[in-house]
């Protein structure tokens, strides 16, 4: 017998107890163990990746404080400077590196976003006339919806202010709509792929009774 | 890719002073736009000079609506950003939303769980829902306890979630902003079973179509940014949505030109620019 197999059976039914009592002892147990495990594998994850091979240098050819890497003790004493909101006369004191922190996450994504939105901007220029009626019907409609979906995004602009307005926004909430429907289908789809694989865990897997 | 073009990828890709990168001139340009009219926006909003209004956003008053069905109960409200992340953009949006719902929480007296899987997120909304407390008058009110990081591990930190909302029966359910993975369909599936009223939002396309079907209200995709800035009334934000709003509307015209040069013209000098 396989235990590790059997171990992932048993956790699979004991999570979908859920389904019928949300508060059943199975449940709770297999939770507990869940967040206890994801608890403990995360703090050795952060001491082998992060902590140990920089701070204590335990990590093979990694720079570290105790290859003389000095620089790092800014960081350290900056990352510190969090645990002053256990303190109280000194808590401000840990608003600092979470200052920086935000900073420094605005400016991540001030740094790396753009180029992602112009490709999407050029890839938007349809030719509305191909050549062949189909395909410019469908950029007619492409182009439509993309500009209707634009103007309902537009938050300064009242979306009664003029007929124009009111109709792009219209047309751009059909197309959202739309695009969300296609959305869901995919995803519930996907999600019933997921089940089918637990099952085919537990019928195959474990019982071998089907699905080979 | 071979190791010997691999090297040169890498050659070519260097940054000209570290900041300016070969192919991203029209992004440049784009960018720098877009910073002047935030900050000509942010200015004029400071000094109090008159800058298009954002107007209101439906979803937002059912925030208030939801609150005050929790302090009408006597239940607890649960605030969730799903699997926030100090880079996503999203995050930042849900910073002020937070401290709005906090606010209104306090002011009404009515108990606020957040429950977070991230540990800086989890410093950073323990200290705007303290300030939120303060800044309401009741400082004593608010509980640490109340803001809990279960774990960084996505389907772990989700069974956390259900226990408490299982538990404490909430009787609302904010979901603001994300980014929310597939963790979505099943918080607003249990929020459904305690009996809480959900307000959610979230520009994670994939889970987008989830809020819609199962939160009472949405914010969907830049509303939740148009939101943060409607609630907070700060000027650097309300500007940033402004300018934003422009810079859209810079963007509505490239793709009306574009289009317009990609039917009549066999080349397209606006594409070659913008992705030069």
């Amino acid at each position: 017998m396989d235990w590790g197999i059997l171990a992932g059976a048993i956790c699979t039914i004991a999570v979908w107890t859920y389904l019928a009592d949300n508060q059943n002892p199975i449940w709770e147990l297999i939770q507990h163990i869940y967040i206890g495990l994801a608890y403990g594998w995360s703090v050795g994850y952060y001491w082998y990746t992060y902590i140990g091979p920089t701070f204590v240098g335990t990590g093979k050819d990694v720079d570290s404080l105790r290859t003389g890497h000095w620089e790092y003790i800014i960081p350290i004493i900056v990352g510190l400077l969090i645990y002053a909101r256990y303190i109280p006369s000194i808590s401000w004191v840990a608003r600092y590196p979470l200052s920086l922190v935000l900073g420094w996450g605005a400016g991540y994504i001030l740094a790396f976003n753009p180029p992602i939105f112009m490709g999407q901007i050029t890839n938007s220029f349809y030719d509305l006339w191909t050549g062949q009626l189909s395909s410019s019907i469908n950029n007619w409609i492409l182009l439509l919806c993309l500009l209707g979906t634009l103007m309902y995004f537009f938050f300064t602009i009242r979306r009664d202010a003029n007929p124009v307005m009111k109709g792009g926004v219209w047309l751009g909430r059909w197309a959202i709509m739309v695009g969300l429907g296609a959305a869901f289908g995919n995803t519930v789809l996907y999600r019933y792929n997921l089940f089918y694989g637990r099952l085919h865990y537990i019928l195959g897997d474990w019982l071998h009774i089907a699905g080979g | 890719m071979p190791f010997g073009l691999s090297l040169l990828a890498q050659e070519e890709s260097k940054a000209v002073w570290g900041i300016f990168t070969a192919g991203q001139a029209g992004a440049f340009v784009a960018v720098a736009i877009f910073a002047i009219l935030v900050y000509v926006m942010i200015t004029r909003a400071r000094a109090g000079q008159s800058i298009r209004e954002i107007h209101k956003i439906p979803g937002l008053d059912a925030i208030s609506e939801a609150v005050g069905r929790a302090t009408e109960m006597g239940r607890p409200v649960h605030y969730t950003m799903g699997l926030p992340s100090i880079t996503d953009p999203q995050t930042i949006a849900a910073f002020p939303v937070l401290g709005y719902v906090a606010k209104l929480c306090a002011q009404y007296e009515t108990r606020l769980i957040n429950t977070v899987p991230d540990v800086v997120i989890y410093a950073i909304n323990e200290e705007i829902i303290r300030q939120a407390y303060l800044e309401a008058g009741r400082p004593d009110a608010f509980n640490p306890d109340d803001v809990r990081f279960i774990t960084d591990w996505q389907f772990a930190y989700v069974a956390g979630v259900l226990e408490i909302l299982a538990a404490e029966k909430p009787a609302a359910q904010i979901l603001f902003a994300g980014p929310f993975y597939a963790e979505a369909m099943i918080f607003i599936e249990a929020g459904a079973l305690a009996g809480a009223i959900q307000v959610g939002g979230t520009a994670s396309t994939a889970q987008l179509p989830f809020f819609v079907a199962g939160c009472d209200y949405a914010l969907i995709g830049e509303e939740i940014y148009a939101a943060s800035a409607y609630l907070s009334k700060e000027p650097i934000i309300t500007g940033t949505v402004v300018g934003e709003d422009y810079f859209k509307f810079l963007i509505f015209a490239a793709i009306i030109v574009g289009t317009l040069i990609a039917t009549f013209a066999t080349s397209n000098p606006l594409a070659t620019f913008m992705t030069s």
